[in-house]
């Protein structure tokens, strides 16, 4: 039996995590802010305010959920700080450390070559720079201590509010929920199945080399599996976008993303709709010979713009995600056995969107 | 007209977070003076924007208009105390937690020609006013049930604590004052006569209750039909209203979003407004911007709100069954 401390408890993981270790004979301790208290009120299990860490003493185990991200941005690096001082107070001299990170150090579409090793920093999202500052700041704090890096795929179940959620209510309102032809890899991992791994190496013996795990036992089920099913479940055809998107995300590509409202061609056509200096152009126009006219207009005709709704850029990163040809290559234990199957996670999920509401349940 | 002076009782995070850095970015208007039960926050809040720390009678003295941003279940008495001698009262949602309380006020704003808004920003929303437009048309027919679905994992840190401690605090008055004015206001039944009767409730504690399920009947002169409520402070719902009429359905996000569903017998279509906003604060300044500048403020106008009073209160005094 260990004494363990979980940090960012009242997160989607976390209240799963807390769910099942409440069956196993270890004493848990949360360690959460003002809404996590009464969020995980059910469990009556001590929570504590992060000010009040002290209090607890050291721990056998530290389980770490929490990453920074609310606040201001430019603060996350100094909540990062804040969170390790938190885990190594916790933690003392003999603890060990269980961190839970992300697949998307690897990039969102998976760019940066996996590895189950130290990933160095670069620049991205912020949250990925985030997410790979709290592993290195681990990673040299307690390098020959024990500590577990568990990346997860995209962490699917019912209420899961970035993945379930956000598909069934896309497909509600006929949003985009991938791209035509680039059926992609789910990478996902089920909730339980998350939180099972975390108390399997709760209970497996330390390792005094820092260890690294890729989690997403579904990863090589593709995302039209589950659309699919969502889609008949709701009644609703999928609606997919017809968009092109670099393979390679470089400061030049972005600038010039940044810079192409401003391309002579849409100058031009903005200018054409005036009064006055539509005029001019006009003029010019005539008097250009009609072969370098149509020379003109024929180089700009293959610069028409990708074809379909237009998107946001937060869009982009999701449906880049939704079809992503890279398989976020599963490193786990062996001995760790899922505790719920595909069918099972689907089903699940299946009747959590029936009791949220998506289908109705008034008859006309 | 000059600058208006505006006041604020309140200074909580909805003030902090919200009101403070919005509110200045309105032209003609000028937060002047602030106060609060706990005067550190005041004093901060005022030493954040250059307002004054006045008292009520300072308030009552020198302010053009106020907005009351303190727990609901003090609502009533400050706006009692400010009607009639100040030209414009704004309460933050929820109004106020019985109906005789709002139809009071409503009265009383009359009786002393003062102007009583109370501030639910999410009539604003693009997809609420096109919902509302297409029910307004006669496209979904009498309406005969409406759907509400509002869950999400509660991050918000309130200063006094009022979410957890006091009855009102609960996720009935916080989220769903939210999500039943909207459908109310979608549904065009937020004036006029209305009358529910509530036939089950389901919650995990007593108030403040965190999850809430309701149904329940309503009915008035044109129409009657069923009505079905979930809110969660756990875990994320559909987040949708559904608008049920004799001809199609309307679906809405509860967020703020530029499209609505309509549902018919073979198929579904969307529909969208040519206008959109993509951060939430475009809309609570254009609801103040109503308020203060002309335009829609009607739309915020006291009585509209005694409907919506009248169903949290119905739902709240309503045993588990």
């Amino acid at each position: 039996m260990a004494r363990i401390a979980i940090i960012g408890a009242a997160g989607y993981v976390g209240m799963e995590l807390i769910r099942q270790l409440k069956k196993s004979r270890h004493e848990v301790i949360v360690i959460a802010r003002d809404n996590g208290i009464f969020l995980l009120k059910e469990f009556a299990i001590p929570v504590i305010h992060p000010e009040r860490a002290s209090e607890i003493g050291t721990v056998d185990i530290v389980i770490n959920l929490a990453y920074p991200n609310s606040g201001s941005i430019h603060q996350y690096s100094k909540q990062n700080k804040e969170l390790l001082s938190l885990i190594l107070k916790l933690a003392g001299t003999a603890g060990r450390i269980i961190h839970t990170s992300t697949q998307a150090v690897f990039g969102y579409g998976m760019d940066i070559p996996q590895h189950p090793g130290p990933v160095k920093q670069h620049h991205d999202y912020l949250y990925i720079q985030t997410k790979i500052e709290l592993e290195n700041m681990l990673l040299n704090a307690f390098a020959h201590r024990g500590l577990d890096i568990v990346r997860l795929g995209n962490v699917w179940g019912p209420a899961s509010p970035t993945w379930t959620a956000t598909l069934a209510s896309r497909l509600q309102f006929f949003r985009p929920v991938g791209v035509a032809g680039k059926d992609g890899y789910s990478n996902v991992t089920d909730v339980s199945n998350a939180a099972s791994y975390l108390i399997f190496l709760a209970d497996a013996s330390r390792s005094t080399e820092p260890r690294f795990h890729h989690l997403a036992e579904f990863g090589a089920v593709s995302w039209s599996w589950w659309v699919n099913r969502m889609s008949a479940s709701l009644s609703v055809q999928p609606i997919f976008q017809r968009f092109s998107k670099p393979e390679t995300t470089t400061i030049v590509s972005e600038l010039k993303s940044v810079l192409n409202p401003c391309s002579p061609l849409i100058l031009y056509r903005s200018a054409m709709s005036y009064r006055l200096v539509a005029s001019p152009l006009r003029s010019i126009i005539k008097r250009m010979p009609t072969k370098t006219f149509a020379t003109l207009k024929q180089k700009s005709a293959g610069k028409e713009h990708a074809f379909g709704m237009p998107i946001t850029s937060s869009d982009a990163v999701f449906l880049s995600i939704m079809s992503t040809n890279i398989l976020f290559k599963p490193v786990f234990d062996e001995d760790w056995v899922p505790v719920i199957g595909l069918d099972e996670s689907w089903e699940r999920a299946r009747k959590w969107m029936l009791a949220a509401g998506y289908s109705s349940k008034t008859r006309r | 007209m000059g600058v208006q002076k505006i006041a604020i009782v309140g200074c909580g995070e909805v003030t902090r977070k919200l009101y403070v850095p919005e509110l200045q970015k309105i032209p003609g208007i000028q937060i002047s003076f602030v106060c609060d039960v706990d005067n550190t926050l005041a004093v901060q809040v005022a030493h954040d924007i250059g307002a004054k720390v006045a008292t009520q009678n300072e308030i009552l003295a020198s302010a053009d208009a106020v907005i009351i941003a303190t727990p609901p279940s003090t609502h009533y008495e400050l706006a009692k105390l400010f009607i009639g001698k100040i030209g414009s009262v704004i309460c933050e949602k929820p109004f106020v937690c019985k109906k005789e309380q709002a139809q009071e006020l409503v009265s009383l704003a009359g009786a002393q020609n003062c102007s009583l808004y109370v501030a639910h920003f999410r009539r604003c929303f693009p997809n609420v006013q096109l919902a509302r437009r297409i029910v307004q048309s006669g496209i979904i027919g009498s309406i005969t049930g409406i759907e509400m679905y509002e869950g999400g994992r509660f991050a918000w840190q309130a200063a006094s604590g009022y979410v957890t401690k006091d009855p009102y605090g609960g996720v009935l008055y916080d989220t769903g004052s939210h999500t039943i004015d909207t459908a109310l206001y979608i549904a065009c039944l937020d004036a006029g006569s209305l009358s529910i009767s509530v036939n089950g409730i389901r919650r995990d504690s007593a108030e403040p209750s965190h999850q809430l399920e309701a149904e329940f009947a309503f009915s008035t002169a044109e129409a009657n039909g069923t009505v079905f409520l979930s809110l969660s402070r756990y875990q994320v719902l559909s987040n949708l209203i559904r608008i049920v009429g004799i001809n199609a359905t309307l679906e809405v996000s509860t967020g703020l979003d530029d499209r609505v569903k309509l549902t018919g017998i073979k198929s579904s279509v969307i529909t969208s407004t040519e206008y959109t906003y993509t951060n939430l604060m475009d809309c609570f300044r254009l609801q103040y911007q109503h308020i203060f500048n002309g335009g829609e403020a009607d739309t915020f106008n006291a009585s509209r709100f005694v409907n919506l009073t009248m169903v949290l209160e119905n739902i709240f005094q309503t045993q588990e069954k």
